[in-house]
């Protein structure tokens, strides 16, 4: 196996006595396409918030010859990590431009945050015709769309999402994943959480499935897809 | 005398200090939902720092403008400083607590911030040096003074330069994106504590600036002025819409106008003479050869700022400009 990019051991998670992620541990490999799926309160955004360390965790998270768990969560980005977090969290009274501007925060290169700001309107013309507008009025495809360029103005390594479909009509999730396609396509490592199981499979090399805090299955999508019990629990059959 | 006019004049001089202090509140709450009740202490700070600078430097033959302005560029650090430690010391332990808690330390802070100027400036009014010339000008029926023109243009540029720096530039905008939502400002790679500290900073010198006005504005100056400032401009911020900096701008200069209005007529509304029917009864001896019977003078005028913030909080809570954009889908 290669040098992974990500490697998580042991995270666990817990909200008072509550643990909602028990003993985690997973990797992805430059350049790969990971996805997590599970039911409801699985841990899978909890696993994600722990990574990005919008919440405490125990465990060891390496990334990148970082030890992630000993850093905050505003010096992450400069790294190369980014997350589009659960339910998008675009900053709706800024404009879609300062949106986007606040994905480069941590970047003094102004002519390069420039040909991005005009590269990522060119994959999202939408946004580019609602440049001066608040994203708060944007449709929640839109915030999607936003929030994933706005992600991808940090110029990640690694791109955690966490259910970007939720919420949105079939013709806006496909979009959407094929402008996640679109990133990693460009080199992008991308670790993909998803509740829309047959999609993220469809478009991920491997997958784990997550259930009550533990991953209890990993294997490549091609197997997961063939999998009785995955067939059965989480493609509908 | 125009009262009309005059009290427009004097209601926009005092109204654009609410502002300039107002931001200072307004700002801070917008980021971390905390009144900052020691706020007005730290403009009071402001004009004592300025008004020793000024004293000390009376005698030292330089031009009298350029001594108020030693003041105020003394005053500004010694703010910012004060502002800086409040957040340090007195709220970012408690930022994780109930929101009782840094509130309680707010007003602790304020106290303590009266009493240290109290054992620095004694406890009597202190005249503040009027050592620059204030000329009059006629204008329309009323005057205007060189110190009003001065304050009203300051004030203003004041506003202007803040309006720039939280909307054009981008730390301004990490600010507004830091009020929205701490934690995913976190992932676009904002340092909260470092917006948090900023927000104190800023407010801390628009607030030094806007004490040397009041202090040039009124000629004195006490220890517990901070009080009754600080709690006019948080009515103007909550006019405004708390949290809202355009809010607080608009909610100040509408405050002191309210103020200065209601002040210049107030005498003659409350006049009983006036009144149908004042005439007879038991005032006739009181209203005879234009005589009057003023139930209330122009010395309520601290009561107004009041009743608008409690008018405010009964008909519109979020305050004129607070919130009508959508919220997060
Ligand atoms: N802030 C919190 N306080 C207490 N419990 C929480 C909190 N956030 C999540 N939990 C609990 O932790 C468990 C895992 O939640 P989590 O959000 O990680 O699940 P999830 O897999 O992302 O679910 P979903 O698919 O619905 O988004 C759930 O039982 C949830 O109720
Ligand atoms: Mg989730």
């Amino acid at each position: 196996m290669a040098q992974a990019l990500i490697e998580v051991l042991n995270l666990e998670v817990r909200y008072g006595g509550i643990a909602a992620v028990r003993g985690v541990s997973f990797a992805v490999e430059p350049g790969e396409m990971v996805c997590v799926i599970g039911a409801n309160g699985a841990g899978k955004t909890s696993t994600l918030k722990a990574l990005a360390r919008m919440i405490p965790s125990s465990g060891e998270i390496h990334y990148d010859h970082l030890r992630v768990e000993k850093m905050l969560s505003h010096e992450l980005i400069s790294k190369g990590l980014a997350l589009v977090p659960e339910g998008r969290g675009v900053f709706a009274r800024l404009t879609i431009r300062e949106n986007l501007l606040m994905g480069a925060y941590h970047r003094n290169d102004t002519a390069d945050i420039d040909a991005d700001l005009d590269k990522i309107f060119v994959m999202l013309p939408r946004l580019k015709e609602r440049e001066k507008q608040l994203a708060g009025t944007l449709s929640g495809g839109e915030q999607q769309m936003l929030a994933i360029g706005r992600a991808i103005m940090g110029r990640p390594k690694l791109l955690l999402l966490d259910e970007p479909s939720m919420g949105l009509a079939p013709i806006m999730v496909e979009k959407i994943f094929e402008v996640i396609k679109g990133v990693a396509a460009q080199g992008v490592t991308v670790l993909l959480v998803e509740q829309n199981a047959k999609l993220a499979l469809e478009i991920c090399s491997r997958g784990y499935v997550m259930e009550n805090g533990r991953i209890t299955v990993a294997d490549t999508s091609a197997n997961l897809l063939a999998d009785s019990r995955v067939r059965a629990a989480y493609l509908g059959e | 005398m125009d009262i009309f006019i005059q009290q427009l004049i004097n209601g926009l001089t005092t109204g654009s200090v609410y502002a300039v202090v107002a931001l200072g509140y307004t700002m801070v709450y917008g980021v971390i939902q905390l009144i900052n009740f020691a706020h007005g202490e730290v403009v009071m700070i402001g004009a004592m720092v300025a008004f020793s600078v000024i004293v000390s430097l009376a005698g030292s033959g330089l031009p009298p403008l350029a001594i108020v302005a030693c003041g105020i560029i003394a005053a500004i650090p010694s703010c910012m400083i004060i502002g800086y430690f409040l957040e340090r010391v007195a709220y970012r332990p408690l930022r994780h607590a109930p929101r009782l808690a840094p509130l309680i330390t707010a007003i602790g802070m304020s106290i303590i911030l009266q009493h240290l100027a109290l054992l620095v400036w004694g406890r009597n009014p202190i005249a503040f040096p009027q050592i620059i010339d204030n000329p009059s000008f006629a204008i329309g029926g009323a005057s205007i003074t060189g110190v009003q023109i001065a304050i009203i243009l300051l004030c203003f540029a004041m506003m202007a330069a803040l309006t720039w720096f939280v909307f054009r530039t981008k730390f301004g905008i990490a600010i507004r994106a830091t009020a929205e939502d701490v934690r995913v400002a976190g992932l676009m790679g904002i340092n909260a504590n470092a917006v948090i500290a900023a927000t104190f900073v800023i407010g801390a010198a628009l607030g030094a600036i806007a004490g040397v006005m009041f202090g040039t504005y009124y000629g004195i100056v006490h220890y517990t002025m901070g009080f009754i400032l600080g709690l006019k401009a948080f009515c103007a911020a909550v006019l405004g819409g708390i949290g809202n900096i355009a809010g607080a701008m608009v909610g100040g200069i509408l405050l002191g106008l309210v103020e200065a209005m209601a002040t210049g007529y107030i005498g003659e509304i409350t006049d009983l003479c006036r009144w149908p029917g004042g005439g007879t009864s038991f005032l006739v001896e009181r209203c005879a050869d234009g005589g009057n019977f003023v139930l209330f003078g122009s010395n309520y005028q601290d009561v107004f700022a009041f009743l608008v913030l409690i008018l405010v909080l009964v008909f519109r809570p979020s305050g004129l400009l607070g919130e009508r954009v959508a919220e997060r889908a």
